[in-house]
């Protein structure tokens, strides 16, 4: 009351009143801005949470994958394997010494083949949980090995060039990046019909960068994260939890030319924790 | 009712020097750019304190206190833009910020050079008043948008915004009508709401140094590949393209 009894009444009550209002407009703006920003950190909790899930689901993906990998193991051992051993086991029976020479001969060259069989089937489920050329010759070697393989098939077009490999990664490093590959050019070969596969790799710092082409039907970022939250696309599951092991990171995306996909995996120098 | 105003100054010149005595004393949480330049400040802010009160009740020289209160605005445009264009992230918005100092520098020499030296001349006050209200509407534009783990409330900087922003515009109104009128009793209410102002900017300062400042550091999805690191090139490249 005391600033409208003032005899400038006017300009005091406007000040007055403009004061007040800019002051309760300011107040205003400070608690909206507290309020939102609570609200955003609430929504981020929230996807935290979700994060949390979702890093369940990649390790349950992980473990079903392993299981899935043993069952097939169990299966070639079970199905193939032991079979074969047993039909050996059957030439070379107790009666093969009651049998007349030729027929011995014969059993014991069907016993042998049968086992040349058994033993590269075993080599060949040997080979294909621990790559023999990425254990003695590198992550360099051996990708070079399966995109020569993927070539060679006539299919489609895939090479495979390291520009500055000179620091190699740790071998458990190495088979990760690997199996990731593996993923990736599984995939590609099996849903994206493309006519090529590229690999190019490259080291910044210390960084180490992959980075597939292809000029198929492929995915982006935004699909891999989709893909990734779902309940299918178990293969992306697994990327996703051996990129986590490694510390790296994964980047799909369409080229701006809009004719081939790229897919860059980015994995730090440093052993794993 | 004199009486009481002069209190009400005695006060409000006190509680400008509350802020450098709450950076000397949480110096250790100063650690960024942003707050080092609120140190400058707030040194610059406890000397004007000391020669405008010595000027104004010492000396009792008026054309000296408006000559250092000519002069503190120019100083505290330039700091508030530089404390400002190292809390903001807008590469564009920190230019303006940075950049408009010097106009308003110009704007105060020819204020300084042409106005009375016994009277005071708001525009300088005005311009500063209304261009940091917007400014710092934009910081909390910035800051709604910007994603942190932290809440807002916890950082220093933060709070000498919300200081600052009270300060700005709860006196954007006394400066526009400081000249209009020479009445005692309107000086008076003028005075009075400026000392209230004042005061609760200088304890938000002060309450701005119980958070702790925590530097931000950015994430982002998306890979930071060097541009020159080959990896785009490919043999079958050449035959797409």
């Amino acid at each position: 009351m005391f600033f409208l009894q003032a005899d400038t009444s006017g300009i005091s009550r406007l000040m007055f009143i403009g004061t007040l209002g800019m002051l309760t407009l300011a107040i205003g703006i400070i608690v909206f801005v507290i309020f939102h920003q609570r609200k955003v950190i609430r929504y981020q909790l929230q996807m935290k949470k979700l994060e949390a899930e979702k890093q369940q689901i990649l390790l349950n993906a992980s473990i079903r994958f392993q299981e899935e990998e043993r069952q097939r193991i169990a299966a070639d051992l079970h199905d193939d394997a032991g079979p074969l051993l047993a039909t050996a086991r059957l030439y070379l029976n107790e009666n093969l010494v009651n049998q007349e020479k030729a027929q011995q001969l014969q059993s014991i060259f069907s016993a042998k083949q049968i086992i040349d069989d058994a033993i590269l089937l075993i080599r060949n489920i040997s080979h294909s949980l621990m790559p023999p050329t990425l254990k003695n010759f590198g992550l360099e070697s051996a990708t070079t090995d399966l995109f020569q393989k993927i070539s060679g098939s006539g299919t489609l077009n895939a090479s495979a060039r390291f520009h500055d490999y000179r620091e190699r990664l740790k071998v458990d490093q190495e088979l990760l990046v690997f199996r990731i590959l593996q993923e990736l050019v599984n995939n590609i070969i099996k849903h994206s019909n493309a006519g090529f596969i590229h690999l190019t790799q490259n080291a910044n710092g210390n960084n180490l960068y992959l980075r597939l082409h292809h000029d198929g039907k492929g995915i982006v970022q935004s699909e891999f994260d989709k893909l990734n939250h779902s309940a299918t696309g178990l293969g992306l599951k697994n990327i996703a939890s051996r990129m986590k092991v490694l510390n790296g990171r994964i980047f799909f995306e369409i080229d701006p030319s809009q004719t081939y996909y790229k897919v860059t995996l980015e994995v730090p120098k440093t052993p794993i924790v | 009712m004199t009486v009481i105003q002069n209190y009400l100054g005695y006060i409000t010149f006190s509680t400008e020097i509350l802020p450098l005595i709450f950076c000397i004393f949480f110096y250790k949480k100063l650690n960024t750019k942003a707050l080092k330049v609120f140190f400058v400040y707030s040194i610059i802010l406890a000397l004007f304190v000391i020669l405008a009160t010595t000027a104004l009740y010492v000396f009792e020289s008026k054309p000296n206190y408006l000559l250092l209160v000519k002069l503190y605005n120019t100083s505290e445009y330039c700091l508030f833009a530089t404390f400002l264009f190292y809390l903001l992230n807008n590469n564009l918005v920190k230019k303006i910020i940075i950049y408009s100092t010097i106009p308003f520098v110009i704007i105060s020499l020819i204020n300084l050079l042409i106005s009375s030296k016994s009277n005071f001349s708001n525009y300088p006050s005005l311009i500063e008043f209304l261009a940091f209200i917007i400014f710092l509407i934009y910081f909390f534009y910035e800051r709604m948008n910007v994603i942190v783990e932290y809440p807002l409330y916890q950082s220093i900087s933060f709070w000498i915004c919300v200081g600052l922003f009270i300060y700005f515009t709860g006196n954007f109104f006394f400066f526009l009508f400081i000249t209009s009128s020479k009445d005692k009793h309107f000086l008076e209410q003028m005075r009075l709401i400026y000392a209230v102002v004042t005061i609760c900017k200088n304890i938000v300062l002060c309450i701005a140094f119980s958070s702790n400042e925590k530097i931000e550091e950015p994430s982002d999805k998306s890979l930071f590949i060097p541009t020159d690191l080959d990896l785009d090139n490919f043999p079958s490249k050449n035959n797409l393209n």
